[in-house]
């Protein structure tokens, strides 16, 4: 319940919320924050270029011994295609930080491999995360399928419904299924959605 | 003295005010307006109101910058759009309607319009 009205507060307060690039235009930042019931991310990054930006994050994984981590790192965009109609990217990131959770504590580590293609009327996206810490590695794979309904204009909301695929062996050994809604407009980005196993999903983005 | 002065600062700005233009940028694989943002950031001191002077049709993929106050050449034009992260495949040049009335035509291109849409077919 916290997240949520945290989530919206941050939608109330911010006039721009953004996509899921972890690298966007050189000088810009982009705020990022994941929050369900079991877990909550939060995301913040510059990008020094249209290819490299640093990146601090927080990740918190509640039913996995309350394991939280504060990390620093790279995202890096290894290839684009720039399509008529469409545009794909790669990117990779690594981080290092501090962890703790109810048994142990002490360095981690992450690396994020992502692509997606998207045009104006389907999107797709992948990625894979891994978390490291000392003898422990959890690894998370992310798929997402969206189709917009209608092809919105400029100065238009823009609107998606799009199915999200979500395989944590460490949290839950199931496919987690989300389907959700996504919305922007200008450069404020959101997503609300339930997993079929009843859980609440929610992003928020904010491009600056 | 004073003469000179304001002699002076009208030849600096002379160039500014004559040669204002309106820029179309064709540029492939901007799907959304979150994709202008980064435009709109790398342009804003090139135009007065980066929010009303630069927009984008998502159809064509053409944004057009309306009355810059310079001339910008076609190196610094496509080193902003690699900065947002795209390309521009061809740039065309309205001379600015408002300074210049008597001549509306196209001063340079290095790939015309019609030739992206040649291509985008």
């Amino acid at each position: 319940m916290k997240s949520f009205v945290l989530a919206f507060a941050l939608l109330a307060l911010t006039p721009k919320v953004s996509l899921a690039h972890p690298v966007i235009y050189q000088g810009g930042s982009v705020y990022w924050g994941t929050f369900t019931p079991q877990v909550n991310i939060q995301r913040l990054s510059y990008s020094v270029t249209p290819k490299l930006a640093v990146e601090a994050h927080s990740n918190r994984f509640k039913s996995i011994d309350n394991y939280q981590d504060y990390q620093l790192g790279l995202n890096v965009l290894i290839k684009k295609w720039l399509n008529v109609d469409s545009q794909a990217n790669i990117y990779v990131g690594a981080y290092a930080g501090y962890y703790k959770n109810e048994i142990s504590n002490g360095f981690t580590y992450q690396g994020m491999l992502m692509g997606d293609w998207e045009s104006r009327s389907l999107y797709t996206a992948a990625s894979i995360d891994s978390y490291i810490s000392e003898d422990d590695i959890k690894l998370r794979y992310t798929h997402r399928v969206g189709v917009a309904p209608y092809k919105a204009e400029m100065g238009e909301l823009q609107s998606w419904l799009v199915l999200k695929l979500d395989y944590f062996k460490a949290m839950d050994d199931r496919v987690m299924v989300t389907p959700m809604l996504r919305f922007f407009y200008n450069n404020v980005l959101w997503e609300i959605g339930s997993s079929i196993q009843g859980d609440f999903f929610l992003t928020l983005m904010v491009h600056y | 003295m004073m003469k000179k002065i304001i002699l002076g600062l009208i030849l600096c700005f002379a160039p500014t005010l004559l040669f204002a233009e309106t820029l179309k940028i064709y540029i492939p694989g901007m799907v959304c307006p979150l994709c202008l943002v980064g435009v709109q950031k790398q342009f804003k001191k090139d135009v007065a109101d980066p929010k009303n002077d630069i927009v984008f049709d998502l159809e064509s993929k053409i944004v057009t910058i309306v009355n810059t106050n310079k001339i910008l050449s076609d190196k610094e034009i496509n080193k902003k759009i690699k900065r947002s992260g795209y390309e521009a495949k061809s740039i065309e040049r309205l001379s600015d309607q408002k300074e210049k009335p008597q001549n509306n035509t196209i001063i340079e291109s290095n790939l015309s319009l019609d030739k992206a849409e040649q291509i985008k077919k």
